[in-house]
């Protein structure tokens, strides 16, 4: 009998009657105080959770317009203004998926850009800032959640020494039971929930931010300015 | 493995930790605060309740039906192209992660943090065969360097000072000598282990979540370690206890809000990565072991043992484990979970461990998936007494036995008990048979018995 049927057996064998599988898990319904109140301010409160577990979690979170085509640039020049390469992943206004821009600085005197998916790892481990787009964020723990398609190539959020992560705060759900039901896990081939820039307490539980991957996470919370 | 084949003795292993008090105390104030914060953060979710209900419900379900879960993982995960392998036990584990290696020639591997590959061996299996094996989760890597295990699932090296930690990096990577900073310990070894990353032949990891209806897992770290090295390596090789499954997808949602909460007192892990293709031109593999699990499955009192999902908290909370340390438990998975888990496995060698409890429940009650652990730790303690009978314990619990039974001895005794405290010498009253003696004073013994004062004080002065 191979391994295979055997271990199928043994636990066949071993397993006790049946229980129930109890139906997915919903949280209980908001206290009437948060239900009665209008849907513009609970949105505005779910936006004001998500930054405080997101800061809580380590990431710096500001809000952008997006007005124009350079609110990336503006945004970069801001919050990184000594950073010489990046590599991006989001369609901005003026350029589909980046990379589009030749490489060697942008009118503007920004940083080099780099195409994030034609880059070789060790390449990757050299670009100084990554920025993507996710998919949707989570209020009660900070974290929101990168597909593969929006990771240029899957190992970008991990080697990046810093990460700007653009989100859209109509896209912030309560929790992860929402999150969820609003994520097919396996239509693609990877995805992660990213809550922070990574992090380590392993030397005496001194907290030391930027362990393995990205030193910093920067979260643009992008409002359109109508 | 650890330990070997002798059996080990937690009295005395804890006895040898608890010599240098200053180190116990910081090793129990260390966990405490981790156990502190666990509090917190369970304490900002108002459904806390509810959520450990369904994650042991599902749990308790998907062990019930465990076989079709698995066939139904196989079948999914095949369907999306991960190899799958079974593994009976850790002999067959080892040699089915070896193959892989040797079929691709790969020499150089790095590997996240496994309780699993801990448990079955393979860091030495491999290392006997050319292999060379980087752990890089800080903890483990830490560890490694300094050739022993991790003493805590979540926390491998939370036994160490940060001078110790200092040293051993001044020696194998060198670090300033006398450097103790985590921020710049951390770096060097960022720094060394970056380039193991960009040139790693393999990369293995553990496994926390295994989602049966879609055939992908789930693994959780905060360094990112785990991600760096199966995204860049061409063989990514994941290695899963059958325990790990869960049915469906939207039960992450409640397992990933237990985990880290309990672990750490975070919201949730910094990385939480999901698993269901190779990256194209790359392999993914992933082994399903048994070793020992389908036969706890098969007892009844301790199968609830198998819904752990390895978060700490039990360890962190423990007053047991805090001022014992990992070590002392002489096994993979130390703490209150251990000591339920490991008896399973060889009852004779880790027959002391289901007595490192004050049976006090603590880990009970910080158990995300409702193990009742210090229920299970009593009777393993029965099943270890049938096996193998204390004599001394039986003579003292017998002749306590005799004295309570008949009212008049017990109160001759009792007066007899307390003019020898008050009379006899010191060196005779806490000679080598008086246990509980040993690091306590025994109380002052009183005039007379609650019985003797209570007929006096009816009596009126």
């Amino acid at each position: 009998m191979s391994s295979r049927d055997a271990i199928l057996a043994a636990v066949r064998a071993a397993a006790p009657e049946p229980t129930p599988l109890p139906p997915p898990f919903r949280p209980p319904a908001p206290d009437p105080g948060t239900a009665n109140a209008d849907s513009g301010s609970r949105d505005a409160d779910r936006v004001r959770r998500f930054r405080e577990a997101a800061e809580a979690a380590g990431a710096t979170v500001i809000a952008s317009g997006s007005r124009g085509d350079d609110w990336l640039d503006r945004v970069v020049g801001e919050r990184f203004p000594d950073v010489k390469t990046m590599a991006s992943a989001i369609a901005t206004a003026e350029s589909a998926p980046d990379g589009a821009r030749p490489a060697g600085g942008s009118e503007a005197g920004g940083p080099a850009r780099v195409d994030l998916q034609a880059l070789a790892a060790h390449e990757l481990a050299d670009v100084e800032l990554v920025v993507l787009a996710a998919e949707l964020g989570v209020a009660e723990n900070g974290a929101v959640w990168l597909p593969e398609s929006r990771l240029g190539q899957r190992a970008a959020p991990f080697l990046a020494q810093h990460l700007l992560v653009v989100l859209d705060p109509d896209r912030i759900v309560e929790d992860m039971h929402d999150a969820y039901a609003r994520v097919q896990v396996d239509a693609e081939g990877f995805g992660l929930f990213m809550a922070g820039p990574s992090k380590t307490a392993d030397i005496e539980q001194s907290l030391v931010i930027g362990a393995h991957g990205p030193r910093s996470l920067t979260i643009v919370l992008l409002v359109g300015d109508g | 493995v650890l330990g070997g084949g002798s059996a080990v003795d937690h009295a005395a292993a804890a006895a040898a930790f608890n010599a240098d008090e200053t180190r116990t105390d910081w090793h129990d104030e260390s966990l405490w605060h981790v156990r502190r914060n666990r509090d917190r953060a369970a304490a900002a979710v108002p459904e806390w309740e509810a959520l450990r209900d369904a994650a042991s419900e599902i749990k308790a379900h998907t062990l019930s039906r465990l076989a079709e879960y698995l066939e139904q993982f196989e079948a999914a995960a095949t369907g999306n192209g991960i190899r799958v392998h079974w593994a009976a036990d850790a002999g067959e584990h080892n040699r089915i992660v070896h193959g892989i290696l040797e079929q691709r020639g790969a020499e150089r591997v790095v590997k996240s943090k496994s309780m699993l590959t801990e448990e079955c061996g393979l860091n030495p299996y491999l290392e006997a065969r050319g292999v060379h094996v980087v752990d890089t989760d800080l903890g483990e890597r830490i560890m490694q360097l300094a050739g022993t295990p991790p003493s805590h699932i979540v926390l491998p090296a939370i036994h160490l000072r940060k001078e110790e930690i200092g040293d051993l990096f001044h020696e194998r990577l060198g670090t300033d000598a006398g450097a103790t900073d985590p921020g710049y310990l951390t770096e060097a070894a960022r720094r060394d282990l970056r380039t193991r990353f960009l040139t790693a032949d393999a990369a293995i990891t553990g496994v926390n979540f295994g989602i049966a209806e879609t055939g992908g897992f789930v693994v959780c770290t905060n360094e990112g370690n785990a991600d760096l090295g199966v995204h860049l390596a061409p063989v990514h090789i994941a290695c899963m206890g059958i325990e790990k499954l869960i049915p469906r997808a939207e039960d992450l949602g409640v397992f990933l809000r237990l985990l880290a909460r309990s672990g750490t007192g975070q919201a949730i892990t910094v990385y939480s990565s999901h698993f269901h293709r190779a990256r194209p031109g790359a392999e993914l593999h992933l082994v399903l072991v048994d070793n020992g699990r389908s036969e706890q499955l098969g007892r009844e009192d301790f199968r609830d043992s198998l819904k752990c999902i390895r978060c700490g908290a039990c360890l962190n909370t423990c007053p047991v484990y805090r001022r014992s340390g990992g070590y002392s438990y002489g096994a993979t998975v130390a703490g209150p979970i251990g000591s339920i888990l490991m008896p399973g496995r060889d009852l004779e060698k880790y027959s002391t461990l289901p007595f490192a409890s004050t049976l006090c429940g603590s880990c009970s009650a910080v158990c995300p998936v409702r193990i009742d652990i210090h229920e299970q730790l009593y009777r393993w303690r029965q099943r270890v007494t049938e096996a193998a009978p204390d004599r001394k314990k039986a003579l003292a619990t017998g002749l306590a036995g005799r004295a309570f039974a008949r009212p008049r001895r017990y109160r001759r005794l009792g007066r007899l008990a307390r003019w020898a405290l008050r009379r006899l010498p010191r060196a005779l009253v806490y000679g080598r048979w008086n246990v509980w003696g040993r690091r306590r004073e025994l109380p002052e013994p009183p005039e007379l018995s609650f019985g003797e004062w209570y007929r006096r004080s009816r009596r009126g002065p």
